[in-house]
């Protein structure tokens, strides 16, 4: 059978407006994979180089280096919900690189290829698909082809791409995860970034361990997530849970991230604690199972958060990112959700502290090629800490103590002088009646 | 309403042996309108008791033998704050007479006696194992707070539950927390029908050779791992905090292991906060011991491990569960339990050997093949008389057990086996020794040459004594009969064996052994039968063929050669705890 690929009509419009100048543009064909199917959510062209713009575009696909194309993979692997993926690369060109696929092409799909699997807990490659998707827009003829391209075997088998669909069904998915994990230090030397690559890697063991639930519910893993809306009874509730995302809960062993095994006692230098929410969105065709959901969820979390921790220790300067001799707090960005015209999907993009909207219009711009018209549409889903709370806290313990005290004290004394100045009043008013008669 | 009053056959007994003036507390459960009393403690100033018993077992009442005095009701009663309806019961001259509490008031109460088989076929235990990780600073107050905060976890809701073999998740006591992959599973089904539903669809009877019927069915605890979207507010996106903060820190990974006595009537919307308690009430216990373990210990370098421990000793007729630590012998405070839960102190029923072995679970040895207590399903005898059978526990060896070939040669093994798995189930040894060790002992008193050890030759009563002597302590009392024959007048001596001591005999004769298990006396006819455990069966363990084809069953006076002379080894009991 034939892999097809179904799109919506406004990407095939992009890809035709790429073609405005005499130029060659390479770029990521996103979305998700169900069996020969892929469900296509965006098309993100790629810039010459991600951070300084000396050339606005490619002369042709020689000119275009791989390690962009890898890097540009990596970025936005970061963006994209559990359960959708890089699947392959378009090309708005004028060569022909199809037939036969140019040795080029397959050392960018190579080279991403390698620059994603060396993230394992990014989740850059579908489980479902091996093969990666090849379009090819002929800015002469204005037509598309598609093929695609196996690493392993090298093979080639055509693909088909369909512009025509509208609306696809997307089934939405919400986990808010909870992070809470705290290790011991007991070597100074030891680097933070390291720690928590570890506790990641724990984290992410263990999701494959935990139980998912499907609003409550315990599913079948075989069964497909249509059984949701079939079980919803009254039109009424259909309705209301229209927009309702399904929600996802997760039961894992109390020890699972665990590695103490017997009592002992430690002589600790301190503690590394990471807490707080990861929120957790994916977007599943309706005929996913219950499994590959829990997958999407599992995945999902675990690539925000190493996503989240690689942004924030590339924002630090040397040294930073090392256990010294004071207590800190780290705050890693956030996550957002952004809307994508003319789909429910939406894609994440990640909030530093102090950042404002604005630095996501860039970025989006920049990764995704995404213009947002209306900055209400992005969803701040996670919310930025009070970083006050926690100096608080890990300030003085005593002061806690003191303040309440300090404030009964005050109560007592408010009594007092309440009481005393009733009594006044009462003297004064027995006086007063009695000075009267 | 005033509840319905159930008291088990084994509290009253208890209480009716006691011959000291003396006073404790009762312990029992509440279903709908009956209060069923199930356990007592007696009064001690340092520990109150309600920590041995599972969950939602609690204190309902109090007791007093001896005689009454006001000042001391009133002072009974002020314990008493913990039921709506509390209940007393005055022993005053071995006679019991319940009362309820009312406005510190007494009032006559009617009371049903209720026996153990009653009781366990309304209510089942559930057993919530969990491996639960604590990091805390070496220090009795913070201890007490991380433990705080851990039971405050659990209450919060942040736990779940699933019933393994049931497949059914227990997670909150509102709607839609309950779910299962079996149909019909929600918060409005009761228990029993849950478990009942289960064993329809495929699940074999639980075994009845188990000396207590007990249902006991495996809860897994979960850490929700989630939020609601209701709990959001005031959660942030993660943060990492790092502290410098040079502290003595204990790292601990608690096995939670705790039961709860639950009525099969029970919804499982309702079974959450019973198992909640159970979690909470067992992290306290061993968070009790840690504190203790601490603030005593001479020495903390020590391997410590806090390790639960569930006994169901017999005559108390409910669990008792302790915290010991794995790494430490047995404890001294045994006898102190005997006391309190008033029991016997002439057998041990709280050594670690005396631990209840669930379904599945396997200590020391490897999970023994030999079938349990084979007489009970044997043909009954026919002989009228009176009959007095073995007291308690005991496994079945025979030819060609665990993989040894011992047909013809190793009978007085196997009735030795017999013998010691009688002494390892009642507590009193850790094993049943094996052939090799067996040979070995005997070398080592002196009784045989070294050739022996690893040799296919046969022993006898003697060494059987020797052995039993040697390996676990235990001393016998030799029976000689100049025949078989003699055999026939040694009813009474055998009736007063079972009855004061009850344990397994060896008998030898020519080159035969076997094992009596009990004895059927008739004193009008003088006619004797015994019941023989026969180690030359060299069959499966299939109970079906060792009673129908004999190999366990009442035998009479032609079952022993007229002309061999025989003896008996018949282990005394020690006494003590």
């Amino acid at each position: 059978m034939v892999r097809v690929a179904v799109a919506d009509s406004d990407l095939l419009d992009y890809l035709s407006n790429l073609n405005s100048s005499k130029t060659c543009t390479i770029g990521l064909i996103l979305g998700q994979s169900m069996g020969k199917k892929d469900f296509v959510v965006h098309l993100a062209k790629t810039m010459p180089t991600l951070t300084e713009k000396t050339a606005t575009a490619f002369k042709n696909i020689a000119d275009i280096p791989d390690g962009v194309v890898a890097d540009h993979a990596k970025h936005t692997t970061r963006m994209l919900p559990g359960g959708i993926y890089i699947l392959g690369i378009f090309l708005v060109t004028e060569e022909h690189v199809l037939n036969p696929l140019s040795a080029k092409v397959k050392s960018i799909l190579r080279h991403m290829h390698s620059t994603l699997s060396k993230h394992e807990l990014l989740y850059g490659k579908s489980a479902e698909n091996a093969e990666q998707l090849v379009l090819h827009y002929n800015k002469k003829s204005n037509t598309y082809t598609a093929t695609t391209y196996c690493l392993e075997s090298s093979t080639c088998t055509p693909a088909e791409f369909n512009f025509n669909s509208k609306d696809l069904a997307w089934e939405h998915l919400e986990c808010f995860y909870e992070v809470n994990e705290t290790v011991l230090i007991t070597d100074r030397n030891l680097s933070i970034k390291d720690e928590l690559k570890k506790i990641a890697r724990k984290i992410n063991n263990c999701l494959r361990t935990g139980i998912y639930l499907f609003n409550g519910q315990v599913r079948s893993k075989e069964d497909s997530l249509v059984i949701l809306k079939k079980m919803k009874m009254s039109k009424a509730e259909l309705t209301d849970a229209e927009d309702k995302p399904v929600s996802v809960s997760i039961l894992m062993p109390l020890n699972c991230t665990s590695s103490i095994i017997n009592a002992e006692t430690v002589n600790a230098k301190g503690f590394l604690k990471i807490t707080g929410l990861i929120c957790s969105n994916v977007w599943l065709h309706p005929k996913y199972n219950f499994k590959k959901a829990s997958d999407a969820i599992h995945e999902d979390i675990i690539r925000s958060l190493t996503s989240r921790l690689s942004m924030h220790f590339d924002s630090l300067t040397e040294g930073e990112g090392n256990y010294n001799d004071s207590s800190s707090i780290h705050e890693p960005p956030r996550r957002v959700l952004i809307p994508l015209s003319g789909s429910k999907v939406m894609l994440t993009d990640y909030l530093f502290p102090g950042e404002g909207v604005e630095e996501t219009v860039l970025s989006l711009q920049d990764i995704l090629d995404i213009t947002i018209q209306t900055k209400s549409a992005i969803k701040d889903v996670e919310g930025p800490v009070d970083l006050a709370e926690y100096y608080n806290e890990m300030s003085e313990g005593g002061s806690n103590e003191v303040l309440p005290n300090m404030a009964a004290d005050t109560n007592k004394f408010m009594y007092i002088i309440g009481t005393a100045i009733a009594l006044l009043v009462l003297i004064l008013s027995l006086l007063v009646h009695f000075l009267k008669d | 309403m005033k509840p319905k009053i159930k008291i088990t056959q084994n509290v009253v007994e208890r209480l009716m042996q006691q011959t000291e003036q003396c006073s404790g507390r009762l312990y029992g459960t509440l279903y709908k309108d009956a209060q069923i009393i199930i356990g007592l403690y007696k009064r001690d100033k340092n520990d109150a008791g309600d920590l041995f018993f599972p969950a939602d077992v609690d204190m309902c009442g109090a007791f007093q033998i001896g005689p009454l005095a006001q000042h001391e009701v009133t002072d009974l009663l002020a314990d008493i704050d913990v039921t709506d309806n509390p209940i007393f019961i005055s022993l005053p001259e071995k006679i019991l007479k319940p009362y309820y509490v009312i406005n510190d008031q007494l009032e006559a109460a009617d009371i049903e006696i209720l026996n153990e088989t009653a009781l366990y076929s309304d209510y089942l235990h559930l057993r919530i194992k969990a491996q639960l990780p604590i990091v805390m600073e070496m220090e009795t107050n913070s201890i007490k707070q991380e433990l705080l905060a851990i039971r405050k976890q659990f209450s919060s809701g942040k736990i779940g539950f699933h019933l393994q073999k049931e497949d059914a998740f227990i997670l909150g006591s509102n709607e839609n927390s309950v779910t299962g992959s079996n149909i019909g599973v929600n918060e409005e089904m009761t228990l029993g029908k849950l478990v009942e539903q289960n064993k329809e669809m495929g699940e074999e009877k639980y075994s009845r050779h188990n000396a207590l019927d007990l249902e006991v069915l495996s809860v897994v605890m979960y850490k929700k791992s989630t939020f609601d979207r209701n709990e959001l507010e005031s959660i942030h996106a993660p943060i990492i905090q790092v502290e410098k903060n040079e502290t003595k820190m204990l790292q601990i990974l608690l096995n939670v292991d705790s039961l709860s006595l639950v009525h099969k009537q029970t919804t499982l919307g309702n079974l959450y906060t019973i198992l909640v308690e159970s979690a909470c009430r067992n992290v306290r216990h061993i968070g009790n011991f840690i504190i203790n373990y601490i603030e005593t210990a001479s020495d903390l370098t020590k391997p410590f491990e806090p390790e639960v421990i569930h006994y169901y000793p017999i005559c108390c007729g409910h669990f008792v569960t302790r915290i010991l630590n794995k790494f430490d012998a047995e404890d001294a405070s045994r006898g102190k339990l005997h006391m309190n839960f008033m029991i016997p102190m002439n057998r041990p029923y709280f050594r670690r050997s005396n631990r209840f072995i669930f379904k599945g679970d396997s200590y020391g040895q490897a999970g023994g093949v030999q079938l349990k207590n084979v007489h009970k399903d044997a043909k009954p005898s026919n002989n009228g008389g009176e009959q007095a059978l073995v007291k308690g526990d005991y496994e079945y060896y025979h030819y060609l057990q665990d993989g040894m070939d011992d047909d013809g040669w190793g009978c007085a093994y196997r009735s030795l086996q017999t013998l010691a798995s009688w002494f390892k189930l009642q507590g009193y040894a850790n094993k049943v020794p094996t052939f090799k060790e067996i040979q070995k002992c005997l070398f080592d008193i002196g009784d045989k040459p070294s050739s022996f050890v690893g040799s296919r030759q046969w022993i006898g009563s003697t060494e059987v004594n020797f052995v039993l002597d040697s390996l676990l302590g235990i001393t016998s009392k030799i029976l000689y009969c100049s025949s078989g024959e003699d055999l026939a007048y040694k009813g009474p001596e055998l009736v007063y064996h079972f009855n004061t001591q009850g344990t397994p005999i060896m008998i030898g004769g020519g080159v035969l052994a076997h094992t009596i298990i009990g004895v059927d006396y008739n004193r009008d006819t003088a006619d004797i039968k015994f019941l023989i455990l026969d180690p030359h069966y060299t069959g499966g363990e299939d109970i079906k063929t060792i009673v129908n084809k004999g190999w366990c069953g009442w035998k009479g006076m032609n079952f022993w050669d007229k002309k061999s002379y025989y003896n008996m080894c018949m282990p005394q009991v020690p006494n003590g705890i």
